[in-house]
């Protein structure tokens, strides 16, 4: 009885691996756990044992050679090199797999104090990055046992409790004579010079940049912004919609979205968004938005500017801080054209946004090309490129520039497309 | 346009076909000189002659094997099975031998029939000849389930029953034989596997078959008028292949679910469905599954009592009433 070798799925996303050496030779008797042969994948190496017993017949992939994953590579056991032994198919999905359960969870059915909250409503919550103590208390005021969606509505559309921010104390400087001002470090700075001159050192850096037009978004962020500010208490910028925008280009470039430790690339399957926020020039921290790959842009503005808000009150914990897989940082409020940010380690990318103005566009009319006001901005990414090369981060940048420029926008907002 | 009954839908469905196509025949017990005990089948004989439509003797393995053996041999026959009870009698041909052909014989074989048959209650017939019995043929694999509420829905169906390749049980509701609904002129023909959203609504979702559609619509006008809930309702119509899409679709919109289903509670054809939308539409939905069913009893004659078992529009308002506002 034959058995066949084949290449085995090394990580969920391998699709094929090079055999680098066969320990083995056609002839030879195999026992269950000897070494057949190593393969190298895009992110790992390994070493493949028998699971079965038998003389190896026949070796169809040689040293150096690629095969996708399942195709038959050797065979144990067989009369002699059985040539012709069909490969298996690249396995498809089951015919007879009538049903299809969702994978994503929203939360269990029991809230904060017992709480019972039905499964739509859970999710709407949670892709509105609701604040479950908040929806607790909400419960409570209203004498409600369980939430419906009627009621994540009614709490959702609530205007936000409006909570006076903290002022923070400066920094004394430390005056020394002779020779002007000396300031010495606060802790967060200190902290941040230390890891990026360490992100500096160790990560090759490329930029790259591509212009945005932000015409189509700004229709629709004028219609939402007065009710937005009146529901959430936040004002609602361009962020959310370049964030949004990069939830789903992040979806599309899974190697963007992930953590590398100078050996192995690692994807996350969440999207955990760091946003850079400057603290009155004093210090820069990066709170992270987490799991927020399936928010609509309402919840993800919502949830960012609870995250700022909380960078800005010095209210943030560890949690806040830690997990992130892609950044986002924004200079657009002073009018600078690009940024080339350091990536902050060991996530492998870095957005930066800048200001959106108007500029002189060429647009093709049925007249002819015209040349007209549109609203430009330049979107720009460091990534790392030992992770992933030029070409898979510049075609991220242009499924981001699509996205911002073709999204039906006003339907995350609630209207009607 | 006109007005036609159900019973003269169903005779105006086989007549369309029998026109079309010569090797569409049809036979069962007293459907031909008699028209058929439920009147629907009147003037078939007349226009199509004792060999396309044949009397056979009170012996329903006859009806489908004879039924079986034509459609085997080229002919696509119309077998009628008077009380879809008796469907028991001839269980084998359904579940075992017409299904499987096709696939027993690898394709060179294949069964294209239709089972009509009168199936529900309402009618005061008792236990053994008022069941509702469309679960009994939605379990089997390689059987067509269609179901259909209104005239135009019996012809449409009908005739995509007759074309296709495959076994089709037909359920017409003996308790709608005598409903009345608008019908186009000309050539009717429908497609199997698909729901129809009969009243679109966006606070819940009623699915209902045959006669139940009816009492379904009548309570969605109820829960619109005074208790303030715009129900959808959607006409299942075909159990097997069943649209899936629309069911889902409905739901998603609504996040509530309820069936009303006239055979009874246990592993009636809602259940199937209650689990789909459970697995595929959890997220979607905004409170439980609710069925409103005939219980797990043997019909009862006495009016009185039938009417009792078998949903109505007031049980059904009440039941949707007080899950919503509860």
């Amino acid at each position: 009885m034959a058995s066949t070798i084949i290449m085995p799925q090394l990580g969920e996303t391998v699709a094929e691996g090079k055999i680098l050496t066969w320990f083995k030779t056609v002839g030879e008797d195999i026992k269950i756990g000897d070494r057949l042969f190593e393969v190298e994948t895009d992110k790992v190496t390994v070493e493949v044992e028998a699971v079965v017993a038998g003389k190896l017949t026949e070796i169809k992939t040689g040293d150096g050679v690629t095969a996708k994953v399942g195709a038959v590579v050797a065979v144990i056991g067989g009369e002699a090199a059985a040539p012709g032994i069909a490969e298996p198919k690249a396995e498809a999905p089951s015919a007879f797999e009538e049903v299809k359960s969702p994978l994503e969870n929203y939360g269990k059915a029991k809230g904060p104090d017992g709480l019972r909250i039905t499964p739509l409503a859970r999710r709407v919550l949670s892709q509105n990055a609701a604040d479950m103590a908040a929806l607790a208390q909400f419960a409570s005021s209203k004498n409600l046992r369980k939430i419906e969606m009627r009621d994540a509505q009614a709490f959702l559309e609530a205007p936000a409790v409006s909570i006076a921010p903290v002022a923070s104390a400066a920094p004394t400087p430390t005056t020394h004579t002779g020779s002007g001002e000396v300031i010495t470090l606060n802790t967060i700075r200190a902290k941040t010079a230390e890891r990026l001159t360490e992100n500096w050192r160790t990560i090759p850096h490329v930029f790259q940049a591509i212009e945005v037009d932000f015409t189509e978004v700004e229709l629709v962020r004028k219609r939402h912004k007065d009710r937005f500010k009146a529901e959430t208490g936040n004002a609602l910028t361009f962020l959310p919609f370049i964030a949004r925008a990069c939830c789903i280009a992040l979806q599309a470039f899974p190697h963007i979205n992930a953590r590398f430790d100078g050996k192995a690339l690692t994807l996350s399957r969440d999207i955990n968004l760091g946003i850079a926020v400057d603290l009155n020039h004093n210090g820069l921290v990066v709170p992270v938005v987490h799991a927020v790959q399936d928010f609509t842009l309402q919840g993800l503005a919502k949830a960012i500017g609870r995250q700022i808000g909380k960078a800005r009150d010095g209210t943030l914990k560890a949690a806040d801080l830690t997990g992130g897989t892609y950044s986002i940082t924004n200079n657009g409020a002073f009018g600078t054209s690009f940024t080339s940010p350091i990536i902050n380690a060991p996530q492998v990318a870095i957005l930066s946004t800048d200001a959106i103005r108007k500029k002189p566009a060429v647009i093709t009319t049925e007249l002819g090309d015209a040349i007209v006001p549109r609203l430009i901005g330049m979107v720009g990414q460091s990534f790392d490129h030992r992770a992933f090369d030029g070409a898979y981060s510049a075609a991220f940048l242009s499924k981001l520039k699509e996205t911002i420029e073709t999204k039906k926008w006003a339907g995350e907002l609630g209207e009607s497309i | 346009m006109a007005e036609l009954s159900y019973r003269d839908a169903v005779i105006r469905g086989i007549s369309q076909e029998m026109e079309r196509d010569n090797n569409v025949v049809f036979l069962g017990e007293d459907i031909a000189k008699a028209g058929g005990v439920f009147k629907a089948t009147v003037g078939l004989y007349e226009k199509f002659g004792p060999l396309r439509v044949r009397d056979t003797p009170i012996s329903e393995q006859a009806i489908l094997g004879a039924a079986m053996g034509a459609a085997m041999t080229g002919l696509r026959p119309i077998a009628e099975i008077m009380f879809s009870d008796f469907i028991a009698v001839c269980y084998d041909y359904i579940a075992n031998e017409m299904p499987k052909l096709a696939y027993m014989t690898n394709g060179q074989m294949s069964c294209p029939l239709v089972i009509r048959t009168g199936n529900g209650g309402g009618l005061r017939f008792g236990a053994q000849h008022s069941q509702s019995i469309e679960n009994w043929t939605m379990m089997i694999p390689g059987l067509k389930v269609v179901a259909p509420s209104s005239p135009v829905d019996v012809i449409g169906l009908m005739a995509a029953a007759i074309r296709d390749n495959n076994p089709v049980i037909f359920h017409e509701h003996k308790a709608l034989y005598s409903t009345k609904g608008e019908v186009p002129d000309g050539e009717i023909v429908d497609t199997l596997g698909t729901a129809k959203i009969l009243r679109p609504g966006k606070d819940c979702t009623i699915l209902a078959l045959a006669m139940m559609v009816h009492r379904a619509m009548e309570a969605a006008e109820i829960l619109a008028r005074d208790h303030g809930i715009d129900a959808e309702v959607v006409d299942v119509r075909s159990l097997v292949p069943l649209d899936t899409q629309t069911i889902l679709g409905s739901v998603a919109k609504t996040g509530r679910l309820f069936t009303v289903e006239e055979n009874p509670r246990l592993l009636g054809w809602g259940a199937e469905i209650a689990s789909i939308v459970a697995d595929e539409a959890f997220w979607d939905l905004d409170g439980p599954i609710v069925r409103i069913t005939t219980p797990h009893i043997p019909l009862p004659a006495a009016d009185h009592l039938e009417d009792l078992a078998i949903p109505n529009a007031a049980r059904i308002v009440d039941k949707i009433v007080r899950v919503m506002n509860g």
